[in-house]
């Protein structure tokens, strides 16, 4: 049944609005993420390619960036764990020698960027992550220190009890990680 | 069976023993784990400022 809905696309709460990705305030969000313009085109490129590949489905891709030329180092776009990438040899491998990584990563469910997140930014090193949601919303995260998985299911926990929703429960979790951890993160936005 | 490093969960899978606690026990739980993130950071930050100079 998972597959037959990938393969279909049928999952209506993570249709992308192929519309708007295609739009100029899209790309121009991209624009806004590093000083370098080639960086950027392969963030947008690889953002526009992934949300079109698993739009409708609960399934990521991801890619890896060198972000000085912009090349794609590796990418996986054949995952079939729900919500999930898993890290392989051969991943683990080509990334351990390289240094100066971004990497970009679809959300289905639109959520901010999560405690793995950090947490796999922190412990391979990369710069920082780019979360490229299905609903349009693009989130930039970077983190130097491991964030306590306990802390982080207590937070959401606590936050939801409080009647916040599941995407604001993980908002101001991250909020309030950033109080006491080396985190970043932000959502991309045009003004004006 | 070989432990899978998972990269990406959009959505969050809450813990039975977090959604068993009471709301004072887990705020009891947040501060001690606040104040344990706080002096690691502090450490962190020590560390860098070290190899800075």
């Amino acid at each position: 049944m998972a597959l037959e809905l990938q393969r279909y696309g049928r999952n209506k709460s993570t249709l992308v609005n192929k519309a708007y990705i295609e739009s100029g305030e899209y790309r121009r969000k991209f624009d806004k993420i590093t000083d370098i313009t080639r960086v950027n085109k392969a963030l947008y490129d690889c953002a526009k390619m992934a949300l079109i590949h698993r739009s409708g489905t609960v399934y990521e891709d991801m890619y890896w960036i060198d972000s000085k030329t912009g090349d794609i180092i590796l990418s996986v776009t054949d995952s079939i764990d729900e919500r999930a990438i898993i890290y392989t040899d051969k991943i683990k491998k080509t990334i351990s020698k390289i240094e100066n990584i971004i990497t970009i990563h679809t959300h289905p469910s639109s959520m901010p960027p999560s405690i793995n997140d950090f947490n796999s930014c922190y412990k391979n090193g990369y710069r920082f992550g780019v979360v490229a949601c299905h609903n349009g919303k693009i989130f930039i995260y970077s983190s130097q220190q491991e964030i306590s998985q306990a802390l982080y299911d207590l937070y959401v926990e606590a936050f939801s009890e409080d009647g916040f929703d599941e995407f604001n429960a993980q908002l101001k979790t991250l909020e309030k990680l950033r109080e006491n951890y080396l985190i970043k993160f932000e959502e991309v936005v045009i003004n004006g | 069976m070989a432990e899978k490093e998972y990269f990406i969960d959009d959505r969050v899978i809450i813990p039975d023993w977090v959604k068993n606690m009471t709301s004072e026990e887990r705020w009891a739980e947040i501060r001690r784990l606040e104040a344990e993130a706080r002096e690691e950071k502090r450490r962190i930050l020590e560390s860098m400022k070290k190899d800075n100079t």
